[in-house]
């Protein structure tokens, strides 16, 4: 048995020291993969809390079928999804069932930091800006692959759907970041190389 | 490989977790394809773009006595410890996983059904004599019906006959209390009968059932006193409707179609 799975088996017999213990181990890939979910530092920080919470509820539940880590990771994609429903009316951003080539305008978030160059903070923007452009579903499909390297059959088991889902859902993000981000091919000096 | 076969595994390939034989294949068509080959280069080159993402961290200060916050904020909302949760569902100190009960309600489930269909298949039909409905313990199906419909046509015949024997002249005054309560009972049991047979091929014997009650119906009004020809009556509208060959035709017929004999006990509650 594995330290993890020891302090696993602990905190399910009620071990509140285990189970800080096991906080205190992913708190960070929780909170990213909330800040990827959500692109906002506030509401990554309170769902990821939200995130320990639920796993604090539901521990007894956990079989070890899967690993801690992928738990986790289905139960902050989860929570994403339903503080997105709590907040579709505030929200400016698409549904799943809203059509690809719809164009709404809204302002662009601003991700800066005072220690980037004005031109970073502006890629950062368009980055951020073009990840909100895609529905929940891609965007979970795209950050657990590309941010956090989970291979698509992980996705597909974190996630409980099909691997062929996984795969379609990535393609359709992939084409709608490439539109989203066309200019900065040219920008980046890319284009040439196409 | 096709174009559709090569964009099929293009997300496979852009994160290299195309099979060695797969990623040759890949490789070759992107070769000998210009659409593929610019679709895909396209795309990697918007993940460099996405690799260029920053994350905002929290501040440091976020992160120190963060578990204490969770653990406050479990305690605010009075969550149970994980261990004292499933002590509601253990079992003389043993852990009972939660799908062991979907299997007890199931087993459960199952033993009552074989129960049911043991104690209860042949009670077909119960009359409820104010409204004339058909309140069964078992659902109303075309087998239940043909079960009820051979005793039904069986007793009908019996009474029908027991009357139209009857010779009037050894008797000063025939009583016919017995018949004509047995009558009741099956204008009842028939009408339940008669609202079941709805398909085509069992319209002889809703007719049949209906002529049935118009004697029975004759029969059970009847006032019996002295100088009414009772069975001379019943005789005629027998007569009149072949009922007792019509009888004797649909007992035929149900018992060849295979449906239940009327060996099988049918209970009517009545």
């Amino acid at each position: 048995m594995t330290d993890e799975q020891l302090l696993i088996k602990r905190a399910r017999d009620g071990d509140g020291e285990a189970f800080c213990e096991l906080v205190k181990r992913s708190k960070i890939t929780v909170y990213r993969l909330a800040y990827d979910l959500t692109g906002n530092r506030q509401d990554a920080e309170d769902m990821s809390q939200d995130v320990f919470v639920k796993a604090y509820q539901s521990i007894g539940k956990f079989r070890g079928d899967s690993r801690w880590k992928t738990w986790l990771y289905r139960i902050t994609v989860n929570r994403c999804m339903d503080h997105h429903k709590t907040h579709k009316r505030d929200s400016m951003e698409y549904d799943d069932d809203v059509q690809a080539n719809t164009r709404v305008e809204f302002p662009i978030p601003r991700h800066t930091a005072p220690d980037r160059s004005a031109e970073a903070n502006i890629i950062q923007n368009h980055i951020e800006h073009a990840l909100n452009r895609l529905s929940r579903s891609e965007r979970s499909v795209f950050v657990l692959r590309h941010y956090h390297d989970l291979s698509l059959r992980q996705i597909a088991e974190t996630l409980d759907v099909a691997e062929g889902t996984v795969k379609s859902h990535l393609f359709r993000a992939l084409r709608r970041l490439q539109q989203e981000l066309s200019f900065y091919r040219k920008d980046l000096g890319l284009e040439e190389r196409s | 490989m096709t174009c559709q076969q090569c964009r099929d595994r293009i997300i496979a390939a852009l994160y290299n977790e195309l099979s060695g034989d797969e990623k040759i294949r890949f490789e070759s068509h992107l070769g000998t394809c210009k659409e593929c080959s610019r679709m895909y280069a396209e795309m990697d080159e918007t993940l460099r773009i996405m690799d260029k993402r920053e994350r905002v961290e929290p501040e440091d200060t976020s992160w120190s006595g963060y578990e204490d916050r969770i653990m406050e904020k479990i305690r605010e909302r009075e969550l149970p410890a994980p261990g004292k949760e499933r002590e509601k569902f253990a079992f003389r100190g043993a852990w009972v996983p939660s799908w062991a009960y979907g299997i007890a309600a199931l087993l459960l489930i199952t033993i009552g059904i074989f129960l049911g269909r043991s104690l209860f298949v042949n009670q077909v039909t119960a009359v409820n004599p104010e409204k004339g409905q058909l309140t069964s313990s078992v659902p109303v199906t075309s087998d239940t019906i043909n079960a009820a419909v051979l005793p039904y046509l069986e007793r009908s015949r019996n009474v029908l006959l027991g009357i139209i024997n009857t010779d009037e002249t050894t008797y000063s005054q025939p009583v016919f209390e017995q018949q004509q309560r047995v009558s009741r009972q099956l204008i009842q049991q028939g009408a339940v009968i008669r609202a079941a047979l709805k398909k085509p091929d069992q319209q002889q014997v809703r007719q049949l059932v209906q002529d049935l009650e118009v004697i029975l119906l004759q029969l059970a009004n009847i006032e019996v006193k002295p100088g009414v020809p009772v069975v001379e009556l019943v005789r005629k509208g027998v007569d009149r409707n072949s009922i007792l060959l019509k009888i004797n035709l649909e007992e035929m017929k149900v018992k060849s179609d295979g449906t239940p004999s009327t060996k099988k006990k049918t209970k009517y509650r009545s």
